[in-house]
């Protein structure tokens, strides 16, 4: 009897040792806003993301729109608050409210007390659709804007890595593509892509759930879907990247071998490969733990930036087109090689294991219910089931020559000496 | 009185609370190992801080960057090969010693021919060497992708170097618990440092490339002779020179047990982790008891050194950067000189961004950071604005300074300082709340102060103090006496002013007559090139005149 009773209470403490520590809590509102809120008590904080898919629609796709855009947005008064009383408030409740624009969506992100989390949750409606859009706000913005991307201070390696980015949301404008936004296009853009219906809120922290549903009701019951405006007559072109020499003969639009000027002798490869838009994330998960640090790539290295593959290399090659074919040759042998049965079955058992760290970050805890909300987050039972098939697949789709775009780093003398036929 | 209620009123609404002491577990192990552990139930898994006190301010001139790299080349990843014990011939230990051996012969090879480019030297010969030995210690390496023994466990690891100390943070399942301990104390025991080499190229490279910065300018005129004030680009020749032999012998001193503490936050109870830490990491042996386990001596600056000013070109836009030397954490005006800093800088509501950036346009934005670029002894306290265009420095400066008398003059208006206790209470708050913030909080409160009570202490202190202490504090320390200003001038990206670049073959020039030694002479050049930095122009160009009179004409 004492027996059964010792098991009892220890498959009793398993069980709730088994469930998550917070669960996750769904509703809706009538306007097509999702919310998800995992609730804790711990301490009194609230935190909340409010993202925003951005879609590839025509007339949105346009380098710079998104990052002017969200310049705009932030130096906007709101609701009923001027700039300036707008920044007051979140600074006399402590309120931190951070812009994030990213390939896949642009967010907020908001921390406050809990005793704050009326004003906070109000504020960041008025930030998200109660904005008010200046022509004049626009104009000082466009400059910021393109003083931002051709800032002298900014490091050789960061201009060529601007550079090479491929996603339009990411992607350095140029003064035409910048000069070319109009005001109705800034409209366009908030119509599309500021709607309740594209948008998920999640809160974590010290709040309930009927105290969540009044509040998010309270503050983002009123946001309607805007009708648009008419659409923009501008059009403009995905225009090549101002600092660099132009494209090599021959070689893809999409896979252009860049040169930035720099200093010193070593020369510095950096390739940079997009996510596949139809990846899923279980494979991305897996890779992004194999990848870096591979020996087969020595001594190039790789890394994960959001949702580009970052591939360096550093020599004392003879020429620029040395150094950058050395990179690609290495990637390449990469994919030819591919990743073994035990390889994919290590990379399981640490995806598995490390799930747990979840718990050690609020912020990860946040980014992993937007992800189950936007049908990105990796499932347990998928990840089982992908072959190693599967996984070399990915890996060959991400790190496709045709997709990479690379370039060189390199003194100026040696990009002179590597045109030289 | 009326002002007196809501300031009163501000201060007792302050939520935050520190870390509790009875939340709080510490143990010291019998080898002088502090252990602190904070539970937090349900979480299953931990964050480990393992901070040793020394970091760059203690590391003499001869290992300037040593700290840097063992925060690379001893951690940060955790490689199976670094925690193999073979030793003797054909061992990567032995391979490795050969590796060292080689290099040094190389630097050297490399130094007989700068001082003397007509002889043939062995360069091409060691350089085949050293490529066949790199080959032999590589195929040592482990071949698969996650090989990376704690990514293959689902944890993750990061080092950082500061000036106070060397900061570790790993985050592992609490099911690898045990297997940490274990994997941290082969590591210290063993101090292979497989990837010595790599790490050291990796960042001379990194220093050659970025050159001198504004911020390492600014605390060498600020802080002369001390440590805190040294620029690791000035040092690229000892970096150089050092080997692993000597890194590892530098390691064993400061990676001992006496100066390391551990700062364990999850799902771990003391009684938890206790025995698994004494079984492995206590079985460290402890430091020399001898006088050689205290910290070594370091000069002390006073803080009304005078005003100093350096005028700089390294391409780039121009920048202001203005600093006041400010005294260590444990100080009582250290507390309200960062409610100062908070009410100053505290992003786009603070008074500098609203004034200077808002109201005046003067800038194109400022930031304001403290503690620079470490708060266990006196520091700098910085503020960096870039001027808007068609705005000079000056402009700018004088408008900065009219803010920081503002600041020492009139009284603070209620909302301004319940601003900043709000802030500080949100930060409090934060650090609570993420698991790796309040380990490394606490590891540092130990480091900067002697004790991981600290912030209790300051959140008590701060009860009992109101906005005029802040008056008070800036008008003790933010003062001329104590300021070192900057002025980085925009100019050609080539990242020297023609006037210094003049100045420095001159140096050189005459050096090479005088000094035998190629590290020693180019350390002399990077000292005397940062003294004359602090000139005006014009004395610049005078000192410049004298100097090229001392030498011969024809090198001129």
């Amino acid at each position: 009897m004492r027996l059964l009773a010792i098991l009892a209470a220890l498959a009793f403490t398993l069980q709730i040792q088994a469930q998550p520590r917070i669960r996750p809590q769904t509703f809706s509102l009538p306007n097509g806003l999702r919310v998800i809120l995992l609730e804790d008590h711990d301490r009194p904080l609230v935190r909340a993301r409010l993202h925003l898919s951005l879609e590839r629609e025509a007339g949105v796709a346009r380098p710079g729109l998104a990052p002017l855009a969200m310049r705009v947005l932030g130096q906007s008064d709101a609701g009923a608050f001027r700039l300036g009383d707008f920044e007051q408030l979140l600074a006399g409740a402590g309120i931190e409210l951070a812009p994030n624009l990213r390939a896949d969506g642009l967010s907020w992100s908001l921390l406050a007390r809990s005793r704050d989390q009326d004003l906070a949750l109000g504020l960041l409606a008025d930030r998200a659709f109660r904005s008010i859009i200046d022509p004049t706000t626009l104009e000082a913005e466009r400059l910021a804007c393109w003083r931002e991307t051709e800032r002298l201070e900014a490091s050789p390696q960061s201009k060529l890595r601007q550079t090479l980015e491929s996603d339009w949301t990411l992607q350095a404008p140029t003064l035409e593509s910048l000069t070319a936004v109009t005001y109705e296009d800034l409209l366009a853009f908030f119509a599309r892509v500021l709607r309740p219906d594209r948008a998920v809120l999640v809160l974590q922290g010290d709040l309930g759930q009927e105290q969540a549903k009044r509040l998010v009701l309270l503050s983002f019951g009123t946001w309607t879907v805007r009708p648009e405006p008419a659409a923009p007559t501008t059009t403009i072109a995905t225009p090549a990247p101002v600092t660099v020499p132009g494209p090599a003969a021959g070689a893809p639009a999409e896979a252009r071998p860049s040169q930035a000027p720099a200093t010193g002798a070593i020369l510095r490869a950096l390739a940079v490969a997009s996510e596949p838009a139809d990846l899923s994330p279980e494979a991305r998960a897996l890779l992004a733990l194999l990848l870096p640090g591979d020996p087969v790539l020595f001594p190039a290295q790789l890394r994960l930036e959001g949702m580009d593959l970052v591939a360096t290399l550093e020599a004392e090659a003879p020429g620029t087109a040395a150094v950058e074919a050395s990179l690609r040759e290495r990637l390449q042998a990469l994919t030819q090689r591919g990743f073994t049965e035990t390889d994919l079955r290590q990379a399981r058992s640490a995806w598995s294991a490390g799930r747990a760290l979840v718990g050690l970050h609020p912020w990860a805890l946040v980014d992993e219910a937007v992800a189950e909300a936007r049908e990105r987050a990796v499932s347990p039972a998928r990840m089982e089931a992908l072959t190693i098939e599967a996984l070399n697949e990915a890996l060959r789709r991400w790190l496709d020559p045709s997709r990479l775009r690379t370039g060189v780093l390199a003194d100026p003398q040696a990009v002179r000496a590597s045109a030289r036929p | 009185m009326r002002i007196l209620v809501p300031v009163l009123l501000a201060t007792l609404s302050l939520q935050a609370q520190a870390p509790h002491p009875a939340e709080v577990q510490e143990r010291r192990l019998a080898n002088g190992i502090r252990l602190v552990v904070v539970e937090r139930r349900g979480l299953d898994a931990f964050h480990a801080a393992m901070v040793f006190r020394g970091g760059r301010a203690e590391e003499p001139p001869t290992l300037a960057g040593a700290t840097d790299l063992l925060a690379r080349a001893l951690y940060g990843a955790t490689w199976p090969e670094d925690l193999d014990a073979s030793k003797g011939a054909g061992s990567l230990d032995a391979l490795l010693k050969q590796e060292d051996g080689l290099l040094e012969a190389l630097r050297l090879e490399r130094l007989r021919q700068r001082k003397d480019p007509g002889t043939v030297g062995q360069i091409p010969a060691l350089d085949a060497s050293l490529w066949t030995l790199h080959e032999a210690v590589r195929a040592r390496f482990s071949g698969s992708p996650l090989a990376d023994v704690y990514a293959a466990r689902g944890g993750r690891q990061t080092a950082q170097a500061s000036a106070d100390a060397l900061l570790v943070q790993t985050e592992l399942p609490t099911a690898a618990f045990e297997f940490w301990c274990r994997t941290e104390a082969q590591r210290l025991t063993l101090l292979q440092l497989s990837r010595f080499s790599e790490v050291r190229a990796a960042l001379t490279t990194e220093l050659r490339t970025q050159g001198h910065q504004g911020p390492a300018l600014l605390q060498g005129a600020a802080l002369p002779g001390h440590p805190y004030g040294r620029d690791l680009a000035d040092h690229l020749p000892a970096l150089e020179a050092m080997r692993r032999s000597d890194l590892q012998a530098w390691a064993r001193r400061v990676c001992r047990p006496d100066r390391l503490t551990l700062v364990l936050v999850g799902g771990l109870g003391m009684e938890a982790a206790l025995p698994l830490v004494e079984r492995h990491l206590g079985a460290l042996p402890a430091g020399p008891t001898n006088g050689d386990t205290e910290d070594p001596l370091l000069p002390e600056i006073p803080a009304d050194l005078g005003d100093r000013r350096i005028q700089a070109t390294l391409g780039g836009t121009p920048e202001l950067l203005v600093s006041w030397r400010i005294p260590s954490r444990p100080d009582r005006d250290h507390l309200v000189l960062r409610l100062a800093a908070g009410l100053l800088g505290g992003g786009p509501s603070g008074r500098l961004s609203q004034r200077l950036v808002r109201q005046k346009t003067l800038a194109q934005s400022v930031e304001v950071r403290m503690d620079v670029p470490g708060g266990r002894l006196p520091g700098l306290l910085v503020i960096r604005a870039i001027p808007a265009e068609g705005h000079s420095l000056a402009e700018l400066e004088g408008a900065l300074h009219t803010e920081i008398l503002r600041l020492q003059q009139e009284p603070i208006p209620a909302d301004e300082w319940q601003r900043a206790l709000t802030q500080f209470d949100v930060d409090q708050l934060r650090i609570q709340d993420e698991p790796a913030a309040l380990a490394r909080a606490l590891g540092l409160a130990w480091v900067e102060a002697g004790d991981w009570r600290q912030s209790e202490q300051e959140l008590q202190r701060l009860r009992n103090v109101g906005p005029e202490a802040i008056q008070a504090a800036a008008r003790t320390w933010l003062n001329p006496s104590h300021r070192t200003t900057l002025w980085l001038q925009a100019g050609p990206n080539e990242g020297q002013d023609p006037l210094e670049a003049q100045t420095a073959r001159v140096l050189k020039a005459l050096a090479a007559t005088r000094i035998e030694d190629l590290a020693q002479r180019e350390h002399m050049v990077s000292e005397a090139l940062r003294q004359l930095r602090m000139l005006s122009l014009e004395e610049r160009r005078r000192t410049l005149k004298l100097l090229e009179a001392q030498l011969a004409p024809e090198k001129r």
